[in-house]
């Protein structure tokens, strides 16, 4: 399994899908005064890409997924989604075709009794003919590889399988980008490895990704990593700069995935390790 | 042994796979039977007249192929509460009878300064045994249908007939939503009940019963349950509206339209034994 | 001095027991704990891991097996399981969705409430409690509770099993949904737990990385059994079974094995970063065998 990870040099010109335009996200809180989220971010997704967004519980990442279909609107600043702006409510069915989000929590995601009928449920949404909509769940349940789930009740599925019977219920209304929040927190590793399949299947058809995580060993999957620290980001750059400086991580609480670890200890000792792998099948071609 | 088991037991609206006549009928036809029936049922005020709909209403139960006495449990757990009506009722009814019909029974009490009296009128007798009569014909007509009926298949059937509504501002769509998703959450908030119930009792809580009319201590016991079920059920609701949301719902309005198949012969005889049923019930004359 | 205080054998249950939608749970599981243990009970969703540490502290009965805790026979049925909950506190998956007092020092004084302790008993419990899981008893024991970050709220409703002051501990899922940083916290404060407060403490876990962190025993659970048992170390080695099993491997552990499979000289019990590159180093130098 292979995914492609973008190499460093010159990078071709890509249009970019969605921006976030210098947006600042500040909730009030009881008691007067207010919570800031988000401060001053700004960021562009290319077309194409699989983009993560890493960060700690309350740096903003959330609320950085939520703005991009219009879930939340910036106080300042604007989100522009394939030239649609998302402070225009009016808009916002176009947008939430193009952009689809999948939530942390598999169960609260779900809602009919038949895997078949939720994924029907976005396209039914647009107002789309029984047959178009019928169609549309096919080749959602094909993309994901689950036929046989078709017919079960959801309620009754392993998390991964509900995760990826939200997938579908994403890509039954043809997006051209899915923003992944948290999608794998709460599965079982197996659960994850299934879910992480499918998106990795879904960037190779070209599918734009963004996959709000906080494992590093799935941002290491990724194009191109951007780092959030309390509202603002921190970092921005290719898995092999964001993780060959582990001490800017470190200072972030954060810290490179376990393979990318061992070779920099490996490498403190001795053993000559080629360039910077951060997966197991890189780590073993990179010894000599 | 097993106290924390009961939750995965709930029957509330539980469906049972079958293939009676009742399992196959239209849910349009299902629910305008059910309303007519129940009509019969609850205003009916002879003895007869509701000894049959009684009759009648298992013998839909029979029809059903469901066994009885799976049926009849429903009625168990209104049990206490039909007792107390029903002594109510026969001893307090009589003292209020504007029919001024026949004292069957009087008794006057004299506690202190204050006096009661327990009246059994020939009308307030009647009126106590055709409550309990009217209840339990309730339950089991609706349990049928319930069990009879899935729950995707029953808020189709009600958007379906609630449609032409629509002109009138009546939110069929909404009211169909409700029910679906309300029933849908049944199995989840019921594991969830069942993991707060042990969660607490590991925490030293105790759910043994302290006494027949410590409403109050009972209701205090209750807390760590209560409070945390409304609180994950508001939670659950927001994460649930957002991936609504993020699926371009927004109500009823431009959705594709329910389509259910064409009524067939057996429904509208279906329904004409329903009206038939009823209309005779209200006419003949009977002697009691 | 170490004691044995649990004991399961041959255990079974089964869930809707005597009902037409009966399965079975568990199916001739094993464990035993010691007074000193820092074990981890791993295995596939639905391997039954869940459904046998709620028999630790009676929440569930033996259907068929023995299970002794403490001492006391859980297969009796005049056996009263309330005080044993005393000695072995379990806390669940996403503890924080059981808080229920909007005052942090209040939710957590429940247990110690229900035990009919004194005022003062109440205060020097919840006080240490707090203190065991880093929160700062003045700083929180009036905050509300749902105000509090979701890694806060863990922390709280741990505590409130912690004032029980239990001598098992079992923790079903401790790190799920935790942040590196939340749960690195939480992992230095169970290993606090039981290098200090002296506790027996029992994590069940599908993440093994946690396992390999935490953990110096591992029990695996497959189809309602206990496939395995050893020191973390044996047991992380055996990557093939693992695998076949459908449960997770530790990276450093899988990136061990991979090694070793592309000919590279390395042992495969290793658990952390640091060894794993010591093992590299000295494969590769010329005095390695």
């Amino acid at each position: 399994m292979t995914h492609a990870n973008g190499a460093l040099g010159a990078t071709p010109i890509r249009s970019s899908l969605l921006e976030v335009r210098d947006v600042t996200v500040a909730y009030r809180v009881p008691g007067g005064g207010a919570n800031v989220a988000l401060s001053g971010v700004s960021l562009a997704v290319h077309e194409g890409e699989w983009l993560a967004v890493i960060g700690h519980n309350g740096s903003g990442k959330s609320t950085l997924a939520k703005l991009m279909n219009g879930l939340l609107i910036p106080g300042r600043g604007d989100v522009i989604v394939a030239g649609m702006n998302t402070r225009e409510t009016a808009l916002h069915r176009a947008i939430r075709q193009a952009v689809g989000v999948v939530f942390q929590e598999p169960e609260d995601q779900i809602v009919a009794t038949l895997v078949e009928e939720d994924v029907a449920f976005g396209p039914e949404n647009l107002g789309l003919a029984r047959d178009e909509v019928r169609a549309l769940v096919q080749s959602a349940l094909d993309a994901i590889d689950a036929q046989d789930l078709r017919l079960r009740a959801p309620h009754q599925l392993s998390g991964g399988q509900k995760q990826r019977v939200a997938i579908a219920g994403v890509l039954a209304m043809r997006p051209r980008c899915i923003v992944l929040d948290e999608s794998t927190a709460m599965l079982d590793p197996e659960g994850r490895r299934e879910v992480l399949d499918v998106v990795a299947r879904l960037h190779r058809a070209g599918t734009t990704i963004v996959a709000v995580t906080h494992f590093m060993s799935e941002a290491a999957l990724a194009d191109r990593i951007v780092v959030l620290s309390e509202g603002r980001i921190a970092l921005e750059g290719v898995p092999r700069e964001i993780f060959g400086d582990r001490e800017r991580l470190r200072a972030l609480d954060l810290d490179v995935p376990p393979v990318a670890q061992v070779a920099e200890r490996a490498r403190a000792l001795g053993v000559g390790v080629r360039g910077l792998p951060l997966t197991v099948g890189e780590f073993v071609t990179a010894l000599p | 042994m097993d106290e924390f088991d009961f939750a995965r037991g709930v029957t509330v609206g539980q469906y049972v796979p079958g293939n009676s006549i009742l399992h196959r009928l239209d849910p349009r036809a299902k629910l305008g039977g059910f309303v007519i029936v129940l009509a019969a049922v609850i205003t009916t005020s002879s003895y007869f007249g509701n000894a049959v709909a009684l009759l009648a209403v298992i013998g839909l139960v029979v029809l059903s192929g469901i066994p009885l006495g799976y049926v009849l449990s429903g009625v168990r757990p209104i049990l206490p509460i039909l007792v107390v009506f029903t002594l109510f009722n026969f001893l307090f009814l009589g003292n209020y009878d504007p029919t001024g019909s026949r004292v069957l029974w009087r008794q006057e009490l004299g506690i202190g300064p204050y006096e009661f009296a327990f009246t059994v009128t020939e009308n307030s007798l009647k009126q106590t045994l055709q409550g309990v009569v009217r209840i339990i014909a309730l339950i089991l007509l609706t349990s049928t249908l319930t069990l009879t009926t899935t729950i995707t298949s029953l808020a189709k059937g009600i958007e379906s007939l609630l449609a032409p509504f629509r002109r009138v501002k009546v939110p069929g769509h909404e009211i169909a939503m409700v029910f679906a998703i309300a029933y849908r959450f049944v199995p989840t908030v019921a594991d969830e009940l069942e993991r707060l119930m042990k969660a607490q009792a590991s925490r030293g809580a105790d759910f043994g019963r302290p006494g027949r009319f410590q409403f109050a201590k009972r209701a205090r016991q209750l807390v760590p349950i209560t409070v945390p079920l409304f609180v994950g059920a508001f939670r659950r609701a927001e994460r649930l509206i957002m991936a609504m949301e993020s699926r371009c719902y927004v109500g009823g309005a431009g959705r594709t339209p329910i389509s259910l198949p064409r009524l067939v012969p057996r429904d509208w005889i279906s329904l004409a034994a329903a009206l038939g049923f009823t209309l005779a019930v209200w006419n003949v004359p009977w002697p009691l | 001095m170490t004691e044995l205080i649990v004991e399961v054998r041959d255990l079974w249950h089964w869930y809707l027991r005597g009902t037409p939608l009966e399965t079975v749970a568990v199916q001739g599981a094993e464990l035993e704990l010691r007074s000193d243990d820092l074990a981890a009970i791993v295995g596939h969703t639905g391997s039954g891991k869940s459904t046998v540490v709620q028999h630790l502290n009676g929440l569930l009965r033996p259907h068929r097996g023995t299970v002794r805790v403490f001492g006391q026979d859980l297969g009796d049925p005049r056996l009263d399981a309330r005080p044993l909950r005393r000695m072995v506190g379990l806390v669940f998956q996403q503890p924080e969705q059981q808080l229920f007092d909007p005052t942090v020092g209040d939710d957590i004084a429940f247990g110690p409430r229900q035990l009919r302790c004194t005022p003062e008993e109440v205060r020097r419990r919840v006080r240490t409690a707090m203190e065991r899981v880093g929160l700062g008893f003045d700083a929180y024991k009036d905050r509300y509770t749902f105000g509090l970050s979701g890694g806060e709220m863990r922390r709280v409703a741990l505590a409130g099993v912690l004032a029980l002051e239990p001598r098992l501990l079992v923790l079903d899922e401790p790190t799920a949904g935790l942040d590196p940083r939340g749960r690195a916290q939480l992992l230095d404060s169970i290993r606090a737990l039981h290098a200090q407060a002296g506790m027996a403490v029992v994590i069940v876990s599908h993440d093994m990385d946690v396992v390999a962190e935490l953990a110096r025993s591992v029990w695996v659970l497959a189809g309602g059994r206990t496939v395995m048992h050893g020191s973390v170390r044996e047991i992380f080695a055996r990557v093939d079974e693992l695998r076949e099993l459908r449960l997770g491997i530790p990276q450093v552990s899988e990136l061990a094995h991979e090694l070793r499979r592309a000919g590279h000289r390395v042992r495969t019990d290793v658990l952390t970063a640091g060894e794993l590159a010591e093992a590299l180093y000295s494969g590769t130098s010329p005095s390695s065998p």
